[in-house]
Formats: structure tokens, C-alpha cells, sequence
């Protein structure tokens, strides 16, 4: 899975996407989520990552179901099946695939700015992730978390959050300011993977 | 043909003359205000550089080194005083002068931009026009020359420290600026890469003559990285100029929050018993002193 060029990878992941959106029975919405599953243990992927990342959209899927009435259970699983197919579809495709490939064919028909724009987002992901998890780190080694205390410890996450996004709007600037002396032009540049 | 020959020696003489003592940098007094209220007036004495010239600015933490080098980059906007960077004010005209400047910031994992070590080290000099066949060739050579070829496929946020800072130097050299700016250049990095990026800077210098500025708060790293230097006080002010060996061993840097290294602290407690030291920054020039002192009084 690895080994597939990337493009080919990117076909066949909107090949399964537009698959997954036509397919209205449940047995078989299990064997696609069943076998995308499959793909991840053969692809030697992190089971426990590919599942955590797949759970992100059930959050959506909560809000969803609470604000939608009259549904039958039917039509719940098949939503559930299909949104956690995509997922674990994306998830592999991602996990098998580098950045700079996704982003070199994507710089093939996007504009340049739009994918400047994307790979900041994904750039940002990994730099506020890093100090995100610093964060909380040094929240619970700073007893900020009592169970006993709920209210204080609401207050605490307050100010922890605050403090991160204070963090944040600073590392933007940083960032905008290297963009700057760097002579950034709205473009990002991709020459390629070097051999030899 | 005498003449117009000696008429041409002269003309070149003086244009070398005249490059030499050329300005590359010129700061007089100037403030800045942060959104936060905090001041910082860097004042004191001139901050003048010259074409050439190795210069360290060395301060505490949060003495406003950082805003010094803001100001040359034209990242903030003085609220009074004067800026100048190439004969042009940073903060109005940066775009002119851009391209001659190379710069390693102190955070350089916000400064790391491309999608692999190759693209991040060419992405400055693809912005300042080079051609692409070009561009490829400096890069293949700076990462030879910066020992890091290996890397050149990687993806940045996976480096180790040291390594990005090395990427970020390398960032900074590919389009062969004219003066180079270091924030820290050497915090946060482990002891191979400091000497490392030491040794590379010092014959980068001896080849090409490059303008460097650094900031830096461990003095341990001070002799390889300039020559001379100012130390600035909390709050901006510039208080002392001159040699990184002067500044050492004439002045008391505890004042400053500043602790000279290891070698200056010895010189100057065995010159108090009585040992006759010349000011060095040079172990091994100081094992060669101490040597000859004790053979002369072993064998008179």
C-alpha cells in the first residue's frame, strides 16, 4: 500500500468516496468498512491511531442525530457505516501516503495560493498540536485537573485555553514574520523527491 | 597603456576601500512600543556594522536583542530614531534590500516552510528569482557542505533540533546574502551541532567575507560566532562596544546578567596568584601560557 504512486492511490480514494455515497444497504456498507479496515492491518498501520482519527467525525455525527427527527434506525446505521468508511479510507490514504506527494499532485490543477493555504493547515496542524500537547502536559504535572473541584478546574481549562490561544496568535506572527523575511510570493514550492 | 592601467588599479583600490568601510547597518536610538505597553528604546552607544564584520549582540533574556534584529529586518516599525540596512529604512523599503539578507530565526521550526528539507532550503531563493536549474545546484551544495544531503528528502517537523537549525542556516546561505542575521543561533542545540555550525560559520566568514549578526545569551559560543560585540542592558540600551576578548576581561558582565566563560574566570583567578596571563578566549592558547610559566619556574 505504501509502495502505490500516490496518484493512483488519490483515484482510487475518490473512486471508494463516490462508491460509499451510492451504496444504500447496510451488509454491504459493513464489508467496505470491513475491508478498508483490512487494507490498515495489511498496511502494517497503527490499528489504535487509524480507529482514534476515525472517530473524529462522531462528534458531527452526534450533532446530527440530535438535530434531525423521525429517522429510522436503518438510516442511522447506513450514515454511521458510510462517514466511518470515508474516514477509514482517508485515514489510510494519509497514512500511506507523504505530504509532499498529495501536495505535488494537488499543485498539478489547484492554484497556487489554495494550495499554500492548504499546506499552511496542515503545517499548523502539527506545530499547534506540539503546543497542545505541551499544554497539557504541564496542566496535569501542575495538578490542574480536580475531580473534586469541577468548578475550579472548568476556570483552569478557561485560562489554559486562553493561554493557548494567546500562543497561538503569537506563533502566527512568528510565523507570518519568517514568511516575510523569507520573500513568501503566495507560493509553495515542490521540486520533487531527490535521489542519488 | 601605463597610465590607463594605474588610473584602473586606483579606481578598483578605492572601490575596495570604500566597500570595506561601507555601512551595512546604522541604528540610532530607536523605540518601540509592543501592543502589551512594553518599551524598548535601544540607545546607548551607536550600532554601527561594516561591511565584513562579525558582531555579536549579547544581552539577558529579555534585554530586547530579538527587537534589535526586528528592527534591522523590518519587522516593526520604530516609533522614533532611525533605521538603515543597506542605506535604506527596513521597516518602508525592505523589498529592496531583502534579497541580500539571510536570516535564522530563533524559533526555526515556525521558519521551516517547505514541504521537504530540499524545497525549505530553496523556497527563499525560488522567491528571489533564481532559475530553478540554479536554485537546484546551490541547494545540492549546501547540504553537502552543511553535512546534511541526507536529510534533503525529509520532512522538516521530523528533524531533530540541531538538524533544523542547520536546514534553517542553509535556508538562510542558499541565495548567498550579504549579511546574515542569527537569533540564538546556537540555543537549543547539543554540543556536535554547536561545534558544528560553529566551524561552518567561522570558514563560511573567512571565504566570503559575509556581515554577521548574532544575538546570543551563552557565552560559551560568543568567540566562535564575532569578533566584537555590544552588551546591551535590560530595556534596550547598548552600554559597552568592543572586542569579545575586551569585553570579557574589561568589564564585569555579572552586571549585565551575563556570565563570561569558564576560560575568562580562570585567567583572571590565577592572574589574582600571581601568574602573568595574556587575555585569551583560546584554551589551548591558555594551556601553552600556563605551560611555559611553570617550565620557566621549574627551570629557571
Amino acid at each position: 500500500m505504501h509502495r502505490v504512486p500516490a496518484a493512483i492511490k488519490m483515484i482510487a480514494l475518490a473512486l471508494i468516496i463516490l462508491l460509499l455515497l451510492n451504496i444504500q444497504t447496510i451488509p454491504l456498507l459493513s464489508a467496505m468498512l470491513a475491508a478498508v479496515i483490512l487494507i490498515a492491518i495489511t498496511a502494517h498501520l497503527p490499528v489504535k491511531t487509524v480507529f482514534v482519527l476515525m472517530l473524529y467525525p462522531s462528534l458531527f455525527l452526534v450533532i446530527l442525530f440530535f438535530s434531525i427527527t423521525g429517522i429510522t434506525v436503518a438510516a442511522v446505521l447506513i450514515i454511521i457505516l458510510r462517514v466511518f468508511a470515508i474516514t477509514g479510507a482517508v485515514v489510510v490514504f494519509f497514512l500511506t501516503t507523504s505530504y509532499p506527494a498529495i501536495f505535488s499532485i494537488l499543485s498539478r490543477f489547484l492554484p497556487g495560493f489554495m494550495i499554500a493555504a492548504l499546506f499552511f493547515t496542515y503545517r499548523s496542524i502539527f506545530i499547534i498540536s506540539d503546543s497542545l500537547n505541551n499544554i497539557r502536559t504541564m496542566f496535569h504535572l501542575r495538578g490542574g485537573i480536580n475531580y473534586r473541584h469541577p468548578a475550579a478546574t472548568l476556570s483552569r481549562l478557561g485560562t489554559a485555553l486562553g493561554h493557548f490561544l494567546v500562543h497561538s496568535i503569537e506563533m502566527s506572527q512568528r510565523i507570518s514574520d519568517a514568511l516575510k523575511v523569507r520573500g513568501f510570493k503566495n507560493r509553495i514550492y515542490h521540486l520533487g523527491d531527490k535521489n542519488g | 597603456m601605463h597610465l590607463r592601467y594605474a588610473a584602473l588599479r586606483t579606481a578598483y583600490i578605492i572601490w575596495v576601500i570604500k566597500m570595506d568601510d561601507e555601512l551595512v547597518v546604522d541604528i540610532n536610538c530607536v523605540e518601540h512600543t509592543y501592543a502589551g505597553g512594553v518599551k524598548v528604546d535601544i540607545c546607548g552607544k551607536e550600532f554601527k556594522v561594516k561591511r565584513g564584520e562579525r558582531l555579536a549582540v549579547l544581552g539577558a533574556n529579555g534585554s530586547g536583542k530579538s527587537t534589535l534584529l526586528k528592527h534591522i529586518l523590518g519587522l516593526i516599525v520604530p516609533n522614533s530614531g532611525r533605521v538603515t540596512v543597506f542605506g535604506k529604512d527596513p521597516a518602508r523599503q525592505y523589498d529592496e534590500i531583502r534579497s541580500r539578507i539571510g536570516t535564522v530565526m530563533q524559533n526555526v521550526d515556525e521558519q521551516l516552510i517547505g514541504p521537504t528539507v530540499f524545497d525549505d532550503i530553496a523556497f527563499s531563493a525560488l522567491n528571489f528569482g533564481l532559475p530553478r536549474a540554479e536554485t537546484h545546484r546551490r541547494v545540492e551544495a549546501i547540504l553537502h557542505a552543511l553535512n546534511i544531503y541526507d536529510l534533503r528528502n525529509r520532512l522538516p517537523h521530523y528533524l531533530s533540533g540541531g538538524e533544523r537549525k542547520k536546514v534553517a542556516l542553509a535556508g538562510a546561505l542558499v541565495f548567498k546574502p550579504e549579511l546574515l542575521i542569527l537569533d540564538e543561533p546556537m540555543e537549543g542545540i547539543d554540543y556536535a551541532s554547536r561545534r558544528e555550525i560553529a566551524g561552518f560559520l567561522g570558514a563560511l566568514h573567512k571565504e566570503t567575507g559575509m556581515t554577521m549578526i548574532s544575538t546570543i545569551h551563552d557565552m560559551n559560543v560568543v568567540s566562535n560566532l564575532a569578533d566584537k560585540g555590544y552588551v546591551m542592558k535590560h530595556g534596550g540600551k547598548l552600554d559597552l562596544y568592543g572586542t569579545i576578548t575586551g569585553l570579557f576581561f574589561n568589564h564585569d558582565l555579572g552586571d549585565y546578567n551575563l556570565a563570561p566563560p569558564p576560560v575568562v574566570t580562570l585567567i583572571k583567578e590565577l592572574r589574582l596568584k600571581g601568574f602573568d596571563l595574556h587575555s585569551t578566549l583560546d584554551l589551548n592558547n591558555l594551556c601553552s601560557q600556563i605551560t611555559a610559566i611553570l617550565e620557566s619556574r621549574l627551570h629557571p
